[in-house]
């Protein structure tokens, strides 16, 4: 487990894991992904999930972005407009293999996750000289 | 009789050509529709993307709440015109460097601009906006003319 920035991220090396189907609604959340020279960036949209709900876990092969809403209160009020799901979120993405997994940053802010996913060094590009 | 090939080609070029010409006009009305409207002179910008919006009606006060991530909570404008209730704003692009490449592009970029109508009047300089999570909440508590009442009526 490295707590290298405000939000956890959790290592499972457990591979035979078994997914249970989540009891709890969730909507995909919209994400983009960008490649750098030396890492791999996610940004995930959602809006509303509270900074302490949200989980990343790691396996082999996948990344794992969970994380809830607060509950909306709704009562004695009448609805105008609901487009709002108002439950959790949850998406998982496939990885590579020259993923530094020891080195993951993750920042939640203004209601969007930051990932970078650091890559190890045979995946960054390298510069070869002509002798 | 014999009998002839169809080709399917030779059918095109004796097309009429008015259908012709109604299917570029349709092409266009799509095309149009898809870039969300033509810019008419006096528009302030177009408009690229609509967040999700939940409003709720209670006894005092109405609750707006939008779906904003990532939106910079001083690049929003909220303003009220009588009953309207209008939320703008701009998103803009947070990438790191430029030496990166796209994998996947999802979330919506660019200006975006909402307007509500509400059912009663609201107490113009009692409305409160705070942003937290990503999610804007605005309070509109009701004017007290707009408030309901009870009548009892008497029945003779």
């Amino acid at each position: 487990m490295s707590t290298n920035n405000d939000v956890t991220v959790v290592q499972q090396d457990n591979t035979a894991m078994i997914r249970k189907p989540d009891p709890v609604a969730t909507v995909t959340p919209l994400a983009d992904i960008y490649e750098t020279p030396d890492a791999y960036v996610l940004l995930l949209d959602m809006p509303g999930a509270t900074k302490d709900s949200i989980s990343i876990t790691m396996d082999q092969s996948t990344l794992v972005i969970r994380a809830s809403v607060e509950g909306y209160v709704r009562e004695n009020a009448t609805l105008l407009f609901n487009e709002i799901p108002g439950v959790g979120f949850q998406r998982t993405f496939n990885l590579t293999d020259g993923i530094d997994r020891d080195n993951v940053d993750a920042r939640y802010e203004n209601g969007v996750l930051m990932v970078k996913l650091l890559k190890k060094e045979e995946l960054k590009p390298r510069e070869i000289r002509i002798q | 009789m014999s009998l002839v090939r169809w080709n399917p080609v030779r059918d095109l070029a004796t097309f009429p050509s008015d259908i012709v010409s109604m299917q570029k006009e349709i092409n266009h009305m799509f095309d149009r529709f898809f870039r969300g409207g033509t810019l008419e002179e006096g528009d302030i910008m177009p408009t690229t993307w609509l967040p999700a919006v939940d409003l709720v009606e209670k006894d005092n006060e109405f609750v707006a709440k939008v779906e904003l991530p990532g939106v910079n909570k001083d690049d929003v404008k909220i303003t009220l015109q009588e009953n309207i209730l209008t939320i703008r704003g701009e998103k803009k692009e947070e990438k790191e460097t430029k030496e990166s490449s796209y994998h996947r592009l999802e979330r919506s970029y660019g200006s975006f601009q909402r307007s509500f109508t509400l059912p009663t009047t609201v107490k113009a300089d009692k409305v409160e906006a705070q942003y937290k999570d990503g999610i804007l909440t605005i309070n509109l508590p009701k004017a007290e003319e707009a408030k309901r009442k009870q009548i009892e009526v008497k029945v003779r």
